[in-house]
């Protein structure tokens, strides 16, 4: 009977590919722990699914069982991520494979007794095992009529016909008894050595292997940035009508060592070679008595680039100007510097709207009825454009001053005129902009020189009915 | 009598038939073979089964610093402003703190927050130096690469397996560079780069 089951697993292992595993490690734990034998059933690509258990060989040749944590197919073949439950991280690299042993059930403990039964002394065992099952094959045929064959292997292993009958004849419910339960005995005892056997032969020794990863993070890797050349320290103008020139230079980098190149436009002339180390210096000169070149905004254009490496070109450029005069004369540099400017009237007092308007035209305010502002100004090149916004909130009314009107744009730059080189105004009639109620006032002013540097001013007061 | 003998006889032809089935058994040992590209002859050699476990740790170069799981904030491989030619390279000592020997494998990712793929254009080099040469923007490994080694971020570093035995340590050098014909367009471009070294038993 249990000789019959062993052999129709056998059999069953053979033809619906059913395969036994010894797990000698434990990262399937607590699933499956070490020394568990598991029997696993050969399953085609198409039919895994993640979170299945399966068997799948190694790039050394060895097993690893373990659960697919993620799978991607191609073909008829599968790409596996496996992950032992016990392991923090997944295998290192994923399996190709066509087909892998799906795990259906694991017995913790008895891969043991198969790794012992594969050992010497088990192999030993298994050997004395198949040469009693041998004697007792050979050994039986004697006894039936007519059973030939069995008589002439093993006669040495039976006792002499007549005896052996007259035993029978006397003792024989007994002696069938005694047969049975020594049949049943064999079996039971054998079954742990069939067992053992099956599972010697077709179980794979399979690592659940553990894993442990180790992280170093935090590791930063930038790579360099041209930098926009520094300002110019230094614009210089010499020379003659036909012959202008304009010097300028700035402080170079030096590492990495890093090339400048320089170019001109808007003027027509020429650009000298970059000369110097921690400071450049570029020469730019033109004929100013061509028409095309006067009053003019001339710009020179300086570029970085890596000494080293010249193709990696800085993405921002410098760009300085110089203005062309209208004749023949000196060009003008370029600087840096913002305008001064700053408010004189309104000068922040809080007074009645009667009182304001009377204030602002005579000359402790600005002297002139179509002044609601006025200030003052500098600036090394000239301030060439002055514009505000005039702010004022009567309740919850916000206004804005358009230069003649109470209007609602308040983002708007308003245009104010410049009187003199250091004075301002803006226009509009005071009695207007002061008008009763009046309100809370705010005024901003923005000067602009001529190379775009702005400087604002601002004021707040107070204007009661 | 003869009901006796004949009994007797089926109950022997039974435990014949039993045994030979069990002999059957016994013949698959034969058919190991059949199944030996399975496991090549692995099977009948006996099966070790490994008690304790395994445990990688990390630190920084190879003096006193401690070992840790994770290094964190990994700073000796950083460089801020590489220019083309410019390489940056560290020492890190891994130490199999488990009770079974290991194998252990190296890889890398790094990201690409500003998309201009710095990662991409950086160079690996990994050998088992226990110290760096150069100095400055030319830190160097400078050593030879270990067979096989990843060359780039963003894949495998180790590609074969090294044996670290229990409580032993080894050393790895990575040594990052950003190749002299680097496009300009990588300029200011940023990459976190993390290395991972998981250990496998064997």
């Amino acid at each position: 009977m249990v000789g019959v089951l062993c052999i129709l697993v056998a059999i069953g292992a053979v033809l619906f590919g059913l395969r036994p595993l010894v797990f000698r490690s434990g990262s399937m734990s607590p699933t499956i722990g070490t020394g568990a034998l598991a029997l696993a059933h050969r399953t085609d690509a198409a039919d895994l699914h993640k979170g299945d258990i399966v068997s799948v060989p190694t790039t050394s040749g060895e097993r690893v069982t373990h659960r697919i944590l993620a799978m991607e197919r191609d073909d008829k073949d599968a790409i596996l991520t496996l992950k032992g439950d016990a392991n923090d991280t997944p295998d290192l690299a994923p399996y190709r494979v066509s087909h892998a042993d799906r795990v259906l059930f694991s017995v913790p403990k008895i891969g043991y007794l198969v790794g012992w039964l594969t050992g010497p002394l088990g192999l030993f065992l298994l050997g004395l095992y198949a040469a009693f099952l041998l004697s007792v094959i050979v050994r039986r045929p004697a006894q039936p009529p007519g059973d030939g064959p069995g008589e002439g292997l093993a006669p040495k292993a039976r006792p002499p016909g007549g005896r052996r009958k007259a035993t029978g004849s006397r003792r024989g419910p007994s002696d069938r008894v005694a047969h049975r339960s020594g049949s049943t005995l064999v079996s039971a005892v054998l079954l742990t050595f069939v067992a053992g056997t099956v599972a010697q032969v077709w179980a794979l020794p399979t690592l659940a292997a553990w894993t442990d990863a180790g992280g170093v993070s935090g590791t930063t890797l930038t790579a360099y940035t041209v930098p926009q050349p520094a300002v110019p320290t230094s614009c210089a103008v010499a020379g003659t009508a036909g012959a202008r020139t304009v010097t300028i230079q700035w402080p170079a980098v030096t590492s990495p060592g890093t090339t400048y190149a320089a170019s001109l436009s808007t003027v027509v002339g020429s650009v000298g070679s970059v000369t110097g180390t921690t400071t450049k210096q570029v020469v730019v000169t033109y004929n100013a008595n061509t028409a095309g070149n006067q009053n003019k905004m001339g710009t020179v254009t300086i570029t970085p680039s890596l000494t080293a490496t010249p193709a990696w070109v800085g993405t921002t450029a410098r760009a300085w100007r110089f203005k062309t005069p209208a004749g023949t004369g000196a060009p003008l540099c370029e600087e840096q510097v913002a305008p001064t400017v700053a408010i004189a009237d309104p000068d922040g007092t809080a007074r009645t709207a009667s009182a304001m308007v009377t204030y602002m035209n005579g000359t402790n305010g600005c002297n002139n009825a179509s002044r609601p502002a006025c200030g003052s100004l500098s600036d090394t090149s000239g301030v060439s454009t002055l514009d505000y916004i005039l702010q004022r909130t009567q309740s919850s009314t916000v206004r804005c001053w358009t230069g003649s009107a109470w209007g609602t744009d308040c983002t708007t730059y308003v245009a104010g005129t410049v009187a003199t080189s250091t004075t301002w105004y803006i226009g509009g009639s005071n009695s207007t902009v002061y008008a009763t109620p009046g309100g809370s006032f705010s005024l901003t002013v923005r000067a602009t020189d001529l190379w775009g540097n702005q400087q604002t001013a601002t004021r707040a007061f107070t204007v009661n009915p | 009598m003869k009901r006796k003998a004949r009994r007797t006889y089926s109950v022997r032809i039974s435990q014949r038939v039993r045994a030979a089935l069990s002999m059957g058994v016994v013949l698959s040992v034969a058919a190991t073979g059949t199944f030996a590209f399975w496991t090549d002859s692995s099977t009948i050699t006996g099966t070790t089964f490994t008690g304790g476990s395994i445990k990688l740790n990390l630190k920084d170069g190879t003096g006193a610093n401690p070992f840790a799981h994770d290094l964190t904030g990994y700073a000796s491989l950083n460089l801020a402003t590489m220019v083309p030619g410019n390489s940056t390279a560290a020492v890190i000592t891994v130490k199999n703190a488990g009770t079974a020997a290991l194998t252990f494998l190296a890889s890398s990712s790094a990201t690409n927050p500003d998309t201009l793929n710095l990662a991409g254009a950086l160079v690996v080099k990994v050998t088992a130096d226990a110290a760096t040469g150069g100095s400055g923007l030319a830190v160097t490994c400078p050593g030879t690469a270990i067979a096989s080694s990843g060359t780039s971020l963003n894949g495998s570093l180790l590609t074969t397996p090294i044996a670290l035995a229990a409580t032993t340590t080894t050393t790895i050098c990575v040594q990052v560079t950003l190749p002299s014909g680097a496009n300009t367009s990588l300029q200011g471009a940023t990459t976190n780069a993390t290395l991972t070294f998981t250990g496998t038993q064997n």
